[in-house]
């Protein structure tokens, strides 16, 4: 994997934390 | 509340993550879902939260089917290995927006949310740290804020994956042990991931050892160390040695040297692979002849409380061997000595 795919590869998987925690968070909310 | 999962299958295209998984956590539990990358333990925890939907099988929250429940709906507190805290929020707002985002209805009024709020930073003991932003924070406070925030909608059951994960060794352990007493007093059914056996081993009630997506075994910290179902959890849970070579009667034999195997009494002759831990040896400077084999000290790291001795066994194998200081002092061991080794003890698969 190069470091840029590194990279988009963990922001991706920050993103899709960031998410999950809102939906969870969120009365209403689907994914 | 109690979770139970039934006959629990996850795939993602063609790859199985998890298979046919049954378990069942009791009110008040914390408990660990320890295994490699690529076992099935986060996607486990990531179904019972309602953030993936499962193939086949249940998911029961206190006995109640919840698969078709959203995960709000669920009273899910989840906790991830990024913290994943809302970088322009303050440490209060972060742990207030649970709270904040609820229908008018069951909203409570602002200087309730102030209350809880304030109690929970002081619960994660960030009193002084309230109005900081994320960025300000050292990881291990950032993960005591996630784990307020997922707190503060008062969850039924905590969830938190890898939530030590990002940090390092010294705020692990740390942390670790804040999570375990935490837990004692507030009681909340809790399951977390980690790839690391000793949080595992440390922090859990109990362990679920997961390898290709299914479990291997189901135990206390005591009993999955002490007892491994399979060959799996023996290698995973700490350093062993392994020993190919013959069971038969009672005995086990490693080339032409015989020990000892109690556990292989009623057995006939059969290809075995015998696991040692590396404590269960005894090293000599003397031979005695009964059920010893010569080894000659390869390297000794005598950093930590016991003393870890590189060995080559007469057959060439390496033996990784753990000695106590005292016995190390005693034995006066460095690299070239030749020593006499004996297995105490030992576990006995066969193929």
């Amino acid at each position: 994997m190069t470091a840029f795919a590194a990279r988009v590869q963990s922001v991706c998987v920050v993103l899709c934390e960031l998410w999950s925690t809102f939906v969870a968070l969120t009365p209403g909310c689907e994914l | 509340m109690s979770i139970e999962v039934v006959g629990l299958t996850k795939r993602f295209g063609a790859f199985v993550a998890i298979a046919d998984v049954n378990l069942r956590v009791e009110t008040g539990e914390l408990v660990a879902l320890l295994g490699p990358s690529g076992s099935g333990k986060t996607t486990l925890l990531r179904v019972v939260a309602g953030l993936e939907i499962p193939d086949e099988g249940r998911v029961l929250f206190d006995d109640e089917v919840s698969t078709d429940r959203r995960i709000a709906d669920r009273r899910v507190g989840f906790v991830f290995q990024h913290y994943a805290l809302f970088r322009h929020m303050s440490v209060f707002e972060n742990i207030a927006f649970g709270l904040r985002v609820r229908p008018r209805a069951t909203r409570p009024p602002d200087a309730e949310i102030e209350q809880r709020v304030h109690r929970l930073i002081e619960l994660v003991q960030l009193e002084a740290m309230a109005d900081r932003l994320p960025s300000q924070l050292s990881g291990g406070q950032r993960q005591r804020v996630a784990l307020a925030r997922a707190l503060a909608v008062e969850p039924s059951v905590l969830l938190l994956d890898e939530p030590f994960g990002a940090l390092d060794a010294k705020v692990r352990k740390e942390l670790r042990r804040w999570l375990r007493r935490l837990h004692d007093e507030l009681h909340v059914t809790s399951v977390f991931v980690t790839h690391d056996q000793e949080e595992a081993l440390e922090a859990a009630d109990r362990v679920v050892v997961m390898n290709q997506g299914r479990i291997e075994q189901v135990g206390t910290p005591p009993e999955v160390y002490a007892h491994p179902a399979t060959p799996f959890v023996y290698d995973f849970l700490g350093d062993v040695n392994l020993f190919r070579g013959r069971i038969e009667h009672g005995k086990a034999y490693i080339g032409s040297l015989e020990f000892d195997a109690p556990g292989a009494a009623d057995r006939e002759a059969r290809i075995a692979t015998l696991y040692i831990r590396p404590h269960q040896f005894e090293i000599d400077r003397v031979g005695n002849g009964e059920q010893q084999f010569r080894a000659r000290v390869a390297h000794v790291n005598p950093a930590g409380p016991m003393v870890k001795v590189d060995l080559v066994a007469e057959w060439g194998d390496p033996v990784r061997v753990e000695v106590s200081q005292e016995r190390f002092r005693a034995l006066a061991l460095e690299a070239g000595t030749e020593v006499f080794v004996r297995p105490t003890d030992m576990s006995i698969f066969t193929a």
